[in-house]
């Protein structure tokens, strides 16, 4: 039996010539599509298996303290000082603080450095079951003041400028709170300050959380309850359609990388210290203490209403995490006379580790500290 | 005996009532699940009291700790069961969701597939649809409740896991969760205070 007698061309029959020709065209490009599928999906697994040795944070710098709960970073020089005022970042207790020098093109750090600015970063260790009891107050009173004390000393200076991202941010507007005697600028990037106004998932999940129990239970945040949280924030345009672009985009060497650093970082969730946590959902998210100037950390009470520093209030228009509604009110809590919000069309890891945010963000960020430094 | 393929007349004709009424045959399928949870607390409420009944004599000092066993296990039963409650009220939410995002998706299929720009558009369309219906419902009230009562109960479970382990742990003298809380937070304290210390000696020591 020859192939002919299996496989007639019915095609060529009903619909003449040139419908046959088409018909061929269209099956050859649909094969060609699946080849190319199939060569994509086998080079995205490849990618995948063999994608431990990713670089992160690879602006020169030097660990010039090293303690239990944090490391402070001294980042080398780029270019001549511009600024005598050092700026010290600090960073979130969520995830890791490579973020902010993810990539050399996309690092906040390094855009800073390059703007002539002298920094000093943060970087928060792991919290073990011991430091269930670690508190803001370790935190802020203990941790940040700390470094806050070896800046002043290492670069004979008074006051710094403090920069914080996230719940960095927070910590940060609580530290200038009681301690602005030590602050010249207050640069706050999605600080979360009003959580009443928070209209995000993550701020819905946080005011019904039992954080007392938690605490109780497990002691410290365990990172898998983090991730629980994190599936639930965009769960189709980024949990899914991530994975689709990837394949799209495999052949793309910059994407790749760019992805693969991104995803790096977010599955390197370190867990949160209890008490920390707990006073952060049932103080901060549930009693809105700190926007009430309410909130007692230590032996103090944190009143906002005396922040008379300059202050710079950066927030992303599409911040899924920390909604702007949350931190804009920041600017009208406190007495300062100069103060600045400014608004940015990106979300909130866009703010911080884009192209966006080093040609939009990062330029107005560097001129608006660099008027205000020595 | 009830051979295969066979119908248990009997079994039919025993759901008669006294007046000869057809009363509904209780099967699992038909059994209201709140009834049946109500029945199973009550069992458990019952050997939890009878756990508790005061012992007298000499056998009371052996009775506590299998009795303070059997408390456990019976509360461990009963988280059990509300876990399972909220559980699936949790996932009933999670598949109302699913089904309707399926349903709103299902009337965006394109009319004919043409080319790859087709397929890409309903792709774009799908993920438009399901990302805009779960954000509604992990941003309700509803959902936040549920996920809040389903950790909850799951954090009861582990505490109650926690606590039977401790006791079947005994016999090695370990110290107990509670005792080394308090150590871990003498540790803390103590660190506090050496930070303070330490920096009212340098404070001291700059000033003089």
């Amino acid at each position: 039996m020859t192939q002919e007698t299996f496989l007639p061309n019915t095609t060529e029959l009903r619909l003449g010539e040139g419908h046959k020709i088409e018909e061929e065209a269209d099956t050859n490009l649909f094969f060609r599509e699946f080849v190319d599928l199939s060569r994509k999906l086998e080079k995205t697994r490849n990618v995948l298996h063999n994608a431990g040795n990713i670089e992160v944070g690879i602006t020169p710098n030097e660990i010039v303290r090293d303690a239990k709960m944090y490391r402070l970073l001294h980042y080398r020089p780029m270019v001549s000082r511009t600024a005598k005022t050092p700026i010290l970042v600090v960073y979130a207790l969520i995830n890791k603080s490579y973020i902010l020098d993810l990539q050399p093109d996309k690092s906040w750090i390094r855009n800073l450095l390059n703007q002539g600015f002298d920094i000093y970063l943060i970087d928060w260790k792991t919290p073990t079951q011991v430091d269930k009891y670690v508190s803001f107050d370790d935190y802020v009173n203990d941790y940040i003041d700390d470094c806050v004390e070896f800046v002043r000393t290492k670069s004979s200076i008074d006051k710094l400028t403090l920069h914080g991202y996230c719940m960095g941010a927070t910590m940060s507007v609580i530290y200038t709170s009681l301690h602005q005697d030590k602050i010249r600028n207050l640069a706050a990037i999605a600080p979360v300050f009003d959580a009443q106004k928070d209209v995000t998932v993550l701020a819905n999940f946080s005011r019904h959380m039992d954080g007392e129990k938690i605490f109780n239970s497990v002691g410290n945040l365990p990172y898998e309850l983090l991730y629980a949280c994190y599936s639930a924030l965009k769960p189709f345009k980024q949990g899914v359609n991530k994975y689709f672009n990837l394949v799209e985009n495999i052949d793309n060497e910059e994407f790749v990388q760019n992805f693969l650093r991104i995803e790096k970082w977010l599955y390197d969730t370190p867990p949160v210290a209890g008490e920390t946590f707990r006073q952060w959902v049932v103080d901060i998210y549930q009693k809105n203490l700190l926007a009430a100037n309410e909130m007692r950390i230590g032996s103090e009470v944190v009143d906002l209403s005396k922040i008379q520093v300059p202050l710079l209030n950066i927030v992303a228009e599409e911040d899924h995490l920390v909604s702007p509604h949350c931190s804009a009110p920041l600017n009208d809590a406190i007495s300062s006379l100069d103060k600045r919000l400014m608004r940015f069309h990106t979300g909130h890891v866009g703010l911080i580790a884009s192209s966006y945010s080093q040609n939009n963000v990062l330029p107005k960020v560097g001129q608006w500290i660099k008027a205000r430094s020595q | 005996m009830v051979t295969e393929g066979e119908v248990n007349n009997d079994r039919i004709g025993s759901n008669n009532d006294r007046e000869g009424n057809e009363a509904p045959i209780q099967t699992p399928a038909n059994v209201d699940p709140l009834l049946m949870r109500e029945q199973i607390s009550k069992v458990f409420d019952l050997w939890s009291e009878i756990s508790r009944l005061p012992t007298v004599g000499p056998l009371y000092a052996y009775s506590q700790y299998s009795r303070s066993e059997l408390a456990e296990l019976v509360e461990l039963g009963k988280t059990i069961l509300q876990l399972q409650s909220h559980f699936s009220e949790y996932w009933v939410l999670i598949n109302n969701t699913y089904v309707h995002a399926l349903t709103r998706a299902a009337e965006k299929l394109p009319k004919k597939y043409d080319s790859k720009q087709d397929f890409e558009g309903y792709r774009k369309a799908v993920i438009d649809v399901f990302e805009d219906e779960f954000t509604s419902l992990f941003n309700s009230q509803e959902f936040g409740r549920s996920y809040s009562l389903v950790l909850s109960q799951q954090l009861d479970l582990f505490n109650h896991l926690q606590k039977l382990t401790e006791k079947s742990l005994r016999v090695l003298n370990l110290p107990t969760r509670a005792e080394v809380n308090e150590m871990v937070k003498d540790v803390h304290d103590l660190k506090k205070e050496v930070h303070d210390l330490t920096r009212k000696m340098a404070l001291s020591h700059y000033e003089k």
